[in-house]
Formats: C-alpha cells, structure tokens, sequence
C-alpha cells in the first residue's frame, strides 16, 4: 500500500513534466511544449513586455571600439549614434536582432529552403522549389563576391557580429516568441544570411515570368492570339521616361534567330492560378520650382505582402561619415530607402523580364547537347530536414544556363521536359554597396555612382537632392534582347537563343530634371519605343496615367498633396470600363435589386473608399467579366495559361467587340462584348444582392476587400491584424488589397533642414506581445503620417523616451 | 501553521530555482521539500499544488498586468481558449499546481516508504 501510495504521485509528477516538455500531438493537432511555454519565467509571459522600455540604460558589448548612444523615440525608433562605421554596422545588426531577430532568421530559412525543418512535409513543395530555383546558390555568389570588397565587407562582418552578440545575450525567456511556439531555437547569423536575404528580395521582386503561360498560349492559339491577350506594348501607356526624352547612344544589332518555341505543356510548380497583379509601388520627386517651398519634394511607396513582423524596420544611423534616415529590411546592413540633410531616394520594381528558360537535351547522366558539342553537368544535392520525417535529398544538375529547375526528379503535370533557368539574380553582385553609397550620397553623380553597383532586381531608383536635382533611372543588369527573346521557353541546345551582352548602366532608362518638371514610376514601361533597346517585362499601366495627370496641374505642390496622392483612391479601370459597361447594359427590365447596383455605379465617382458600396459592386461586376471573357483560357490549372490583365481586357472587348473569344462557349448563341458586359452585369448585381443578404449588413468595400495584415506564418492567425478599415485596391495608387499594400509610405521635404514623414503597416517591435508590435498599422489604414525625427546629435528633450549607452 | 509554512517554503524555493533552471525544477522543489515536511498525504498535496501554482500564478499575473493583457489575449486566441485572456494565468498555473502537487505527495511518500519499516 505504501509502495503505491508512494508510485502513483510520483509517475503522476514524471508523466506530466515529460509530456508537457515536448511537443504533444492530439488527434491532428500538433501542441508546443507547453510546460516551458506557459511558464511565466520562460515562456510566453517573458515576451508580454510592458509599454515603458525598461531595458539596461548601460550595455556592455565587447565587439564595441568605442562608445555608442542609441535613443528611442516616442515610437520607439531608434537613433544610433556611433563614432566608426565598424560600431555603427554593428549596433545595426544588435538593433535590428533585438527587435526582429526571429523573422530575420525565418526569412532566410525560407529563402534557403528550410521550412520543412520547422513544418514538416508539408513545406517540401516550397522547399525543393526554393532551391531548384537556385536562391541559396545565388546567394553563397554573392556572398563570395562581396568579400573582394572591402567596404561591403566590413559592413557585412559588423552587422553580422553585432546580430551574434544578441543572440549570445539571449536566455530560454528573452527567445522570440514564435521560436518558443514552434520548439526551435535562433542560429547564429552570417554575411551569407544577409545575401539570402537580398535574394529573397531579388526572388520576390524579380523571380517570376510568364514564359511558360505565354508558351502554352503560343502552343494552343498561335502567335495572333498571343499577342492580342498578352501584348508586350498595348496601345496607351505612360512610361516612366517621358516621351521625347532623346537617347543619344549607339546600339549594335544583334544576330536575331528564327524564333523555334518549345512544345508542350509547361506548368510551374509556382503557379497558383491567374490572380490579378500585385504590383503596386509607386515613387516620384517633384521639381523645386513646381514645390511651395522651392525645394524639390520625393515621395515613395513601395508595395509588399502585408506582413507582421514588418518588411520593414525604420532607424537612423549616424557616424562621422553618415547621417541616413529610413526604412531599413531586417537582416541587412544599411537603410534601403530614406534620406540624408542633402538627398532621399527610394524604389519601385522595374519588372523587367530577367529570367528565361532553356530546353536542355541530356545525351547521359552528366552531359547535354550544346552547339553539337557535349557539355558537363554539375550536380548538387540538397538534404532537406524534414521534420517528423526522414530527410529528402535533392539532386539539382547545373548547367552554364543555370540550375535545371524541372526534369523527371520534379515534373509539371507529367511533363519532364528538363527547363534550365537564366537568371540574372544568378550573377555574382554587390548590391549592399548601393546602399552604402544612397546612404552617404549628396549629388546626383553620387546617386549615380551607388546605382552602378546595382544588379537584381531591377528598381526605379527616384533621386532628389537639396541642391535641386531631381531624376529617376531604372537600374539593374538587363539582357539586350532580340525582338520577343525570353517571351517563350527556348531551345537550350544551341547558343542561338542566349542573351548576347548586357545593356550599359549608363544606357539604362533614366531621366535627369526633365522639362516637365517631374519623375514618376509606378511599375509601367520604363520607355516608350523610341528607346533603343528591345526589352519585355509585367508592367502597370492604371497608376502611371494617374499620378502623371495629378503632378501635371499647373500650381505648386506641398507635402500634403503627396500625402493625398499616396492615398489616392480613383481607379482609372473603372473610369475605362464604367462607362463603356452602362452604354452596353439594357437597364429597362431591372429587378429591384439590379436597380439598385445600376444607380450605384451610376453615381459612382470611381473612388475605391473604405465605405464605397459601388467599388464593392463594380469588384463583383469586374471579377465576373474576366471570367466569363476568358472562359476559352479556363481550366486555367490544367491549360497553364494566364488571364490578360485588366487593361488589356478592355481594350480587347473595345477594339474587338466580336472576335471569337468573346464568345461563352457554356451557351447556345454566339455572344460579343456587349452580351458579356449584360451578363457580367446581371451576375455581379446578383452576387451583390447575395452578399448582402448572407452577410447581413451593406456591402462596404473595406469588409468585402478584408485587408489583413498577416504574421507570416498563415498559422498564426492570432497574431494577424484582419478587417482593416481602409479603401484602395490593385491598380490604384493606394494599391491596396486583402493581402498586399504600401508597406512604407514616405514623403521627403528637402528644405535647408530636410523634413521627412512617413509610416507602415506595422511597428518597431517584432514580438506579437509588444505594443509596439502594430503600434503603427491604424495611423497608417487612416493615410495619417510621423513627422520623421532626423537629429544631428543625441538630444534630451521629450521627443526621446528612452537613451541606453553601448560600450566594451 | 507546519501547512503554510511547508507550502511558502516551495513557493521561495520554486521561484529561486526556476530563475535559473527549467520549469520542471519546480517539481524537484516540490518533492525535496515534501519529503522534509512531516505533513500527511493530502496535505503535502496541497501543499504542493498550492506552493508551485502561486508562484506561477502570481508571476504571470504581475507580467500580464503590465501588458495590458495583450499577448494573453493572443495566445487565449491562438489556442482556441474562450473568451478571456485572464484564463491563460489559472491555466498556466495549473500545470505548476499539479506538477508541484504530485511531486510533494510523492517526496511525503517516498519518506514514508523508507522511514516506516
């Protein structure tokens, strides 16, 4: 009795502390350990941090030469004060750390195809994609390249170690959040990490094409059809170098083959469907004599996923050799868009087409056929840890294209075509340097000099300068191509199809103070046919026509009209399609449903406001319209093929109102145009009618559009910021959507003293249980704005909450 | 009075510990101190139970008073626990509670077994 009295509490006690340590599964739910988790002195409770900062105000780092003051403002944005570059890199990488260590760290994990390690085989698809697509490969080049420099490898070497010694700070209760939830634990940080996530970037910004849908539309349609849905210069564009702008340099011609395309059907692991673009980034800088002030002003918005933690995390960085303001990406050294007292710059994606795809003919296991010659192929394999599971081992052959992406180890739908990928993000670069340079640039040749490091992914660099310059250039490492080259999969065993050289960086598209007295780029056509280079891309063509007939008003722009732009809400496809849609419409038998939506877009003055029901209508109208126009691309899985855009859409109904697609196959009477603006109209009146009964209240476009701010894991929807209350949408300089929007919004004044204002959707912090975790994301769902504090020396007065000294 | 002051002992001692070691120390605590006490069965139970979920209900009491019970509200969220965030601080201290509980009534025990022949 006494032996069971004394049995039954302790295997009780051991039972529990073992099963609560570790991970737990229940039926199909996967638990954390939750002992340490729930553990106020380990666990979650450590990272519910109270409002007040009540950090050490006295640090002591050994990696420190000197003495470093950091102070955080009332948003908690620190201001490093260093007195060496070599500290200053270093506070960034300890800064950043504290704030964003995790998702620094996931992003390079994911960029490098290691989910699986935290999610098990369900992240193998991603994986095996991420590293077929050569990411982790074109980052150790980069890595590589950069040690020959010895700026960006200083920088490099400081930033990693100051991100080092806070994770060597760190204990089992000051571990992020999200490691304790997902039982892993942070590695240490290295100059490679930092290039993988440059190439995350360069991958999310530039690692996309159409080359395989077009291939299959070339393959079912012809080439007449192909262009007509996917043009590669619809009529009316707006590009970002003003027309008449002169390009007065020579270019050679180059030897153009007859065009053979491959055959069948191509499907990428990456495709997901036709959705319609994302792009949305907008930047311009107005001249000082359009300005009141007479200095020049800037404005940028680069669009991303909306994310939490935040893309982007806001510092400033002072040393004897810079005072830089802005917008920096956690897990890389220096601010990647911002201002200094003398100049601001910031980007768009350029979205030129870098990347092309090869057909390779294997002659055996390690050679293909090229120019009638055996060449070599290099193999490389990948172990991925999976977790639950055994580790899956990757064989990637290389060739001088690239890395095969898809052969018989990962086949499209069947296809084991190998496809070799060209892609410039492949090259060896050193893209830190520009933004060492920008940071430190006065004039426009300094702005110059930066860019030419630049490679991948190409931007729309904005410059302006309070010396008065004002200028844009599209800068990246472009191919010169033949007409059409890179459109459609090519043939891989002759060097007939490989690009032949690359576009000089002084004979990219730019623009320096042009007559009219502005620059803009909103993901358009660089320049118009007159520039003398070949080139094709995914480009924009709503937002450009906007913000080029809002800055073209005679009169004299202030801060709060580049405020108002930024959130500007009118959508140019509505304008095209509105009214061209009630001319179709026969509204005299309408239900008193119908009535009701007809009278909305009738009255509609095509702004997509947060409370606007006829956005929501004309969404449904419109999403409706592309699918019934296009039914003959559809299945779209099984076809691979893409939806023409928007834009391209209306003018194709416009110029051919009877062409044969317009017709609906599903119906007996041959349709044009007209039957399918009639029938996209009766659906899309009946689809509004049905969301407002099913939901109960009046269909306002922010709770039909559901703008969330999502964590980045899709899990974690706890730690979401769902149901935004704001307008805007795709196509609209406010390019907002459920999913995607202006991750930094920023407005430079360049006066004698530089004044800035800006916001994200975010906040300093990265741990969901920090105030400032979101602490941003209402002033920014609002188009409200920060007065950006740029100080010159450390400050005491109310504007900073907290100052902490670093020191060996 | 041997009650409490056997049941403020593992809470001193609990928290001490676990500044320093992992969360199953406690149980530890408990146990050693449980098999010092002198108390009977239960009332090392109690003892137990009481002494490791105070320290932990205290502790995660203060820390979510000072967030505004922000995270708490997340991870009631996250976890699918209904409607009030202050719910994560008696569920967490439960598992300290009955962690610590078993292990005091197994160190009592344990004495029992080897002191009484």
């Amino acid at each position: 009795m006494k032996f069971i009295k004394f049995l039954v509490p302790n295997l009780l006690a051991l039972v529990l502390a073992f099963a609560l340590n570790g991970e737990l599964t229940i039926g199909d739910k996967n638990l954390p350990p939750m002992g340490p988790l729930l553990s106020p002195f380990t666990g979650f409770w450590q990272n519910a941090e109270s409002k007040e900062i009540t950090w050490n105000p006295d640090v002591k780092l050994d990696g420190l030469a000197g003495s470093v003051t950091v102070q955080y403002d009332a948003r908690r944005v620190p201001h490093v004060f260093a007195q060496n570059d070599e500290d200053l890199y270093y506070m960034q990488g300890y800064l950043t750390a504290q704030d964003r260590l995790w998702e620094m760290d996931f992003i390079t994990r994911y960029a490098s195809g290691r989910i699986s390690e935290l999610v098990g085989e369900r992240g193998l698809k991603l994986d095996r994609t991420n590293r077929r697509m050569g990411i982790a490969y074109a980052a150790e080049q980069a890595a590589a390249h950069i040690n020959d420099n010895p700026t960006s490898k200083m920088v490099l070497e400081r930033y990693t170690a100051g991100v080092n010694a806070y994770i060597a700070s760190l204990s089992d209760g000051s571990l992020p959040l999200e490691y304790k939830i997902m039982n892993y634990k942070p590695e240490l940080w290295s100059a490679y990490k930092t290039t993988l996530l440059l190439k995350y970037m360069a991958n999310n910004l530039s690692g996309w094409d159409k080359d395989f849908e077009y291939t299959n539309a070339y393959n079912l349609f012809g080439k007449e059809i192909t262009d007509l849905l996917y043009p590669d210069r619809p009529a009316g564009i707006d590009p970002i170098i003003p027309a008449g702008t002169p390009y007065n340099f020579p270019v050679e011609a180059l030897d153009t083959p007859k065009y053979t395309i491959a055959k069948g059907v191509f499907i990428s692991s990456e495709f997901d469907g036709p959705i319609r673009e994302n792009l949305g980034s907008n930047n311009w800088a107005v001249s000082g004599s359009r300005t009141n002030t007479g200095f020049p002003l800037l404005a940028s918005d680069p669009h991303l996923g909306l994310n939490l933690p935040s893309i982007w995390y806001e510092m400033q960085l002072t040393s004897p050799s810079v005072n830089v303001y802005g917008a920096t990406l956690p897990g890389s050294p220096c601010v990647i868009i911002g201002f200094n007292a003398d100049a601001a710059w910031g980007v768009t994606n350029a979205g030129m087409d870098v990347r092309d795809w090869y057909t390779i003919k294997l002659l055996s296991n390690d050679k293909y056929l090229h120019d009638g010659a055996e060449k070599p192929i290099v193999y490389r394999y990948d172990t991925i840890r999976v977790k639950g599971a055994a580790d899956f081992i990757d064989t990637i052959r290389f060739t001088h294209f690239g890395p095969v992406v898809y052969d018989e180890r990962f086949d499209q739908n069947g296809n084991t075509t190998p496809l070799a990928l060209r892609w410039t993000a492949h090259d060896a670069s050193d893209e830190l340097m520009t933004f060492y340079g920008l940071n430190r640039a006065k004039t426009h040749n300094d702005y110059l000099k930066a860019l030419n490091y630049y490679y991948c992914p190409g931007q729309n660099f904005v410059f302006a300068s309070h010396a008065g310059d004002i200028a844009i250039r599209q800068q990246g490492h472009f191919p010169k191509k033949w007409p059409e080259q890179g459109r459609f999969i090519m043939d891989g065993s002759t060097s007939d199809f490989e690009w032949q050289g690359f576009i000089p960086f002084d004979q990219n598209p730019q623009v320096k103070n042009p007559p009219r007295g502005w620059v803009s780029s909103a993901n358009q056509h660089p320049a118009d046919s007159t520039y003398p280079y070949y080139f094709c891309g995914y480009y924009e063509y709503d937002r450009s026509r906007r913000i080029n007939e809002l800055l073209g008003e005679d009169r004299k722009y202030t801060v709060e009209d580049m405020k108002q732009f930024q959130n500007d809400n009118y959508a140019y496809y509505a304008k095209d399609l509105v009214p061209f849609l009630m001319e179709n419409v026969n509204d005299l038998n309408l239900n008193p449903g119908q009535k009701e939506v007809w009278e909305l877009l009738k009255n509609w003055d095509y702004n997509y406001t947060a409370d606007s029901r006829a956005a929501t209508a004309f969404e449904m109208i419109y999403d409706t319209l592309m699918v019934l126009v296009w039914d003959e691309l559809q299945p779209y899985d099984e076809k691979g093929l893409d939806a023409p855009t928007g834009y391209v859409t209306i003018q194709v109904m416009k110029a051919h109102p009877e062409h044969a697609l317009m017709d609906y196959k599903d119906t007996r009477p041959i349709e044009d145009a007209a039957d399918m603006l009639n029938m996209a109209f009766l659906a899309g009146a009946e689809k509004y009618q049905d969301w407002k009964a099913n939901n109960g209240k009046e269909p306002e476009w922010w709770q039909y559009k559901n703008t969330t701010v999502a964590h980045l894991v899709p899990f974690f929807k706890a730690f979401s910021r769902p149901m935004i209350h704001m307008g805007g949408n795709k196509h609209i300089l406010n390019a907002t959507d459920g999913t995607h929007g202006a991750s930094w919004r920023m407005v430079v004044s360049l006066e004698d003293e530089v004044k800035a204002w800006g916001v994200y959707p975010g906040g300093a912090s990265g741990n969901p249980g920090s105030y400032y975790y979101d602490a941003y994301v209402d002033t920014w769902a609002a188009g409200e704005y920060y007065e950006l504090l740029f100080l010159k020396a450390p400050v005491q007065n109310e504007t900073i909450q907290f100052t902490q000294t670093f020191s060996k | 009075m041997k009650f409490i002051i056997v049941t403020l002992a593992i809470a001193a001692v609990a928290f001490g510990v676990q500044l320093v070691l992992p969360w199953w120390s406690l149980a530890l605590v408990a146990f050693l101190i449980g098999f010092v006490s002198n108390l009977s069965g239960w009332a090392a139970l109690a003892a137990g139970f009481l002494g490791s979920g105070s320290v932990w209900a205290l502790y995660a009491f203060l820390l979510n008073s000072g967030n505004n019970s922000l995270l708490s509200h997340k991870m009631a969220a996250l976890f699918g626990v209904p409607s009030s965030a202050l719910l994560m601080v008696p569920i967490s201290a439960l598992i300290a509670a009955l962690l610590g509980g078993f292990a005091a009534a197994g160190g009592r025990n344990l004495k029992q077994l080897v002191t009484s022949k």
